[in-house]
């Protein structure tokens, strides 16, 4: 089985030739293959849902995290920690705010556990310890509270996250 | 093109399991009407019963944003302030939360700077408390 290569397809009609074993790191795919008995050899696999440019990406990340171990399971209690993020990851994720969210919701998609894990934890890093304001001008979100809603909320706003 | 306003709530819930409450009860949820409502129904906000705020700087306008949070929250039952540095100001918003919050049945303020005036208002905020 080592070495063979399925087709997955983006939305957008590209192709692209992945090895089956950094493929099946999405559970989505790996389903596909496994329980619905797609084959391997001549059938394309079209993901409707991912454009060529994220495809690229994410088949990127995958084959660079080919051999790690299974992630861990989702645990409520588990420690938030926000800095375990590797180097490599940091870099592959300076990418602008669009395609950071564009990959979040195709790494949910595809059911990359790893992949949502770092690209969900990038966006937190950059809320944390941060006021409303700040928050709003780093994701150009529209402050849509009525005056009186505001009014409250402006009394509030000197405050900052300890470091 | 999506933006974090944008994406469906399930990918908020994901990012917001990596923050911590007090970032999510007061800042996030402070940004606009959409993330306030994401927030509200966010489970473990939702379910939160013990506030542990030990040992986080929490004085002034910090405890004057989360005075405003608790007021109107009926689920949290325990609140622990314990080794911040709370003074006697600090006392008027924490009697503010007593007046208006009746679910909270546990404040714990242990080595705080709270002094007798401190006291005097939360004194105040205890009798109005039912």
């Amino acid at each position: 089985m080592a070495g063979n290569k399925i087709k997955l397809q983006s939305n957008d009609g590209d192709t692209f030739d992945v090895d089956v074993e950094i493929a099946k790191q999405s559970a989505t795919i790996k389903t596909m293959l496994e329980d619905l008995g797609m084959s391997e050899e001549d059938d394309v696999i079209p993901l409707p849902n991912v454009n060529s440019a994220i495809l690229k990406k994410v088949i990127q990340w995958a084959t660079h995290h080919k051999d790690d171990p299974p992630p861990p399971e989702d645990d409520e209690n588990r420690e938030k920690n926000l800095s375990d993020i590797s180097s490599w990851d940091q870099d592959f994720l300076k990418v602008d705010q669009g395609t950071l969210f564009e990959l979040i919701l195709a790494a949910n998609y595809l059911d990359i556990k790893g992949l949502l894990d770092v690209t969900c934890k990038t966006v937190a890093n950059m809320i944390k310890g941060r006021t409303p304001e700040e928050i709003r001008r780093q994701f150009n979100i529209k402050n849509d509270f009525t005056p009186q809603e505001e009014e409250q909320i402006k009394k509030e706003n000197e405050w900052c996250e300890e470091k | 093109m999506y933006s974090f306003l944008t994406v469906p709530i399930d990918i908020i819930y994901r990012i917001l399991d990596h923050l911590d409450i007090l970032t999510i009860l007061l800042s996030l949820r402070n940004v606009c009407t959409r993330f306030n409502i994401v927030i509200d129904d966010y489970r473990p906000y939702v379910t939160l019963t013990d506030l542990n705020l030990c040992e986080r700087h929490i004085n002034g306008s910090k405890l004057q944003r989360l005075s405003c949070v608790l007021k109107n929250n009926t689920t949290i039952t325990c609140l622990d302030l314990q080794q911040n540095e709370l003074v006697a100001d600090d006392a008027k918003y924490l009697s503010m939360i007593l007046k208006e919050n009746h679910s909270i049945t546990t404040l714990n303020l242990l080595i705080n700077e709270i002094d007798s005036q401190g006291m005097q208002y939360l004194a105040d905020g205890l009798c109005h408390n039912q």
